[in-house]
């Protein structure tokens, strides 16, 4: 009975803190810039000084896929920091204020409290990853002729979940420390490594890693393959990443029932 | 029923013992003051009791319920306030209300009759729709208060109430315990006697985490408080010694400065002769005062003997 | 140029939006709830700093 106010109350922070809307125009921000750039490239190189005159510069023009397959990889790193400065504070922050504690002597489990925090969460990233998406592939079209939407919606899908995992670690940290810098700390270097280092690990574990995730989504994406290929190509890194979602979900979970408010 | 029954309560940290065997029971509506110094184990103690924190051995009922085992019940019946009570500052305090409200399950109706008393007795009904970020320090204590009786709990919990607020907030919320012991159990700490002298109906004293006493205050008064008579001479050259000791109906007295206090084994006969006894030798009274051993004497006589 | 305008529309579009956000926030908090104590620094920021001012703002500036 009590997880539906918890919900509504977090919804209702959104809303107050404009995370709902900051989250979604960040995103939009971050990708939109990559078919603008691309587009702009030829001109800028030719105003750009120190050429001689008469140079003859050929770049081809990439396709579409192209371009917004580089607007999700470039997207990447700033997402993720900005997605571990939105959520960092949410349970860390209650705690260090003293708010935790107002609400833990109240009929709430600590199972809902952190369920009703990572629902949410999870709504405004995957909300927000699909208008972003959606907004820069639309205008990827409009520059750069014609996209496979099909594509475009399933890669982001076999993507979302690396930013879900962002959000799980950056809840688990946030249910361990008792500050928001602490959490946001830990989970900025959690996923520095997460991100960079299995592909150096051999080819099974960058398959299932969140790098491994990326590049199917983006072999998605390019349109070079099926659709069927590359679902297949994800799957590795869809079971990798979802696991690991998995796992530090209930480690947060476990590790906010321990822990003295 | 006992309202809060603590039984070997022991909560250790990885480097020290917050509470050594805390043992204390509590079987009456009323207020009961939780006396300590800093770091003597009462917000441990509170939060133990509030199901906040585990503790490490020993049983802790809250109205009948184990606070580890029925933590559910215990919620839904306690009520508590923290030192400094927080809360989701873009709130207005009427959200805040119905939020809590609806986290104790009570349906929207009584939500909002209860915040309109509640709001009113506490004081804030005027800032009601005002974001909570810019109250003071005074109404926030007050909301805290407020929001911890929307279910109508039957022990109250208060972890030094009044230690943060200026003498006029603390009048207020003082007059507010008061009002509200009459209905239940009020558990209040605090290190201000003078408090717990004014609103307390039985004292726990706390010291390095072990309970010293646990007593209603008419008991402890009956116990400790030996009646005295105080005077003093304007003549600092007249000795009474001689006199005194050989009165029957004095107990014993000391002097010092001039300053006499006497005990008496009979009081009525030390009123009716005391004073004639000085005029007798010729000194005259300065002043002249019954007395007894201040809750202040008393608390530090339990404190350093424990 | 005006090709250009064109191009950069959505970007600017999206920068004027932030900084509307911001300034709505900033004008509706007192000022003990900015980073700072101060409004006037963060209005500069959020206007003449594009989409880092306001970013910043919305992560840093605000104390709750």
């Amino acid at each position: 009975m009590t997880s539906y106010p918890m919900i509504r109350k977090e919804f209702h922070e959104l809303m107050k803190t404009y995370k709902i809307l900051i989250v979604p125009i960040v995103f939009i921000a971050l990708m939109i810039t990559q078919p603008i750039t691309m587009k702009m490239l030829p001109e800028i190189l030719a105003n750009s000084t120190g050429l001689p005159k008469g140079t003859v510069i050929n770049i081809p023009t990439p396709s579409a896929p192209e371009v917004l397959s580089t607007a999700i990889s470039k997207f990447s790193s700033l997402g993720t920091f900005v997605l571990i400065l939105v959520a960092m504070g949410t349970i860390a922050g209650e705690k260090a204020s003293g708010v935790a504690s107002m609400v833990f002597v109240k009929p709430v489990s600590r199972a809902k409290y952190y369920l009703a925090k990572a629902v949410t969460y999870y709504a405004l990233t995957i909300g927000s990853m699909l208008i972003g998406i959606g907004i820069t592939a639309y205008y990827t079209q409009l520059l750069f002729g014609q996209l496979d939407w099909a594509h475009v919606w399933l890669g982001t899908l076999i993507y979302i979940p690396n930013l879900l995992l962002v959000v799980t670690t950056t809840i688990c940290a946030s249910s361990f420390f008792n500050n928001a810098v602490g959490a946001g700390g830990a989970s900025l270097l959690f996923n520095i490594v997460i991100f960079t280092v299995p592909q150096f690990l051999g080819k099974f574990l960058d398959m299932v890693s969140p790098g491994g995730l990326t590049n199917a989504a983006i072999m998605m994406i390019q349109e070079n393959s099926t659709i069927a290929e590359a679902a297949i190509t994800a799957v590795p890194g869809l079971a990798g990443v979802l696991t690991l979602n998995f796992v530090f979900f209930f480690m947060g979970w476990y590790l906010l029932e321990r822990s003295e408010i | 029923m006992r309202v809060i029954e603590c039984d070997g309560l022991t909560k250790e940290y990885k480097d020290h013992k917050a509470l050594k065997n805390v043992t204390f029971s509590i079987d009456n509506i009323g207020c009961i003051g939780f006396l300590g110094g800093n770091g003597a184990g009462k917000t441990t103690t509170i939060r133990v009791l509030t199901g906040l924190a585990a503790p490490t051995a020993g049983k802790v009922k809250v109205v009948g319920y184990d606070v580890v085992t029925e933590r559910n019940k215990v919620t839904s019946e306690v009520g508590y306030c923290p030192q400094i009570p927080a809360f989701y500052n873009y709130m207005t305090a009427v959200e805040w209300m119905h939020w809590v409200g609806k986290l104790y399950g009570l349906d929207k109706h009584t939500i909002a009759q209860r915040t309109d008393e509640l709001l009113e007795l506490c004081g804030i009904n005027e800032a009601r729709n005002r974001p909570i970020s810019g109250y003071s320090g005074g109404m926030k204590q007050r909301l805290g208060i407020a929001q911890a009786l929307i279910h109508n709990p039957k022990l109250l919990v208060l972890d030094e109430p009044v230690s943060a607020l200026d003498p006029m907030g603390r009048h207020d919320v003082l007059l507010l315990i008061e009002k509200l012991k009459r209905h239940m159990t009020v558990f209040m700490s605090t290190h201000i006697l003078d408090d717990v002298e004014r609103i307390a109906d039985h004292i726990v004293i706390i010291k390095d985490g072990t309970v010293l006493l646990s007593s209603s205050l008419e008991e402890l008064r009956a116990s400790h408080v030996e009646p005295l008579i105080e005077f003093k001479l304007d003549q600092e050259d007249i000795d009474l010694a001689d006199v005194l000791d050989g009165l029957a109906w004095v107990k014993e007295w000391s002097q010092d400065g001039g300053v006499y206090k006497v005990f008496a084994n009979d009081m009525p006969q030390a009123k009716a002769r005391l004073p004639h006894i000085v005029l007798e030798s010729g000194g005259t009274l300065a002043y002249y005062r019954l007395s007894a051993l201040t809750l202040q004497d008393i608390f530090l006589k339990v404190v350093n003997n424990g | 140029m005006e090709v250009d305008m064109q191009l950069l529309a959505p970007l600017i579009g999206i920068q004027l939006l932030l900084m509307v956000i911001a300034l709505i926030d900033l004008v509706r908090r007192d000022a003990g709830r900015v980073a700072g104590g101060k409004k006037w620094p963060w209005a500069l920021g959020i206007i003449f700093i594009n989409t880092l001012g306001p970013i910043v703002y919305f992560f840093v500036g605000r104390k709750d």
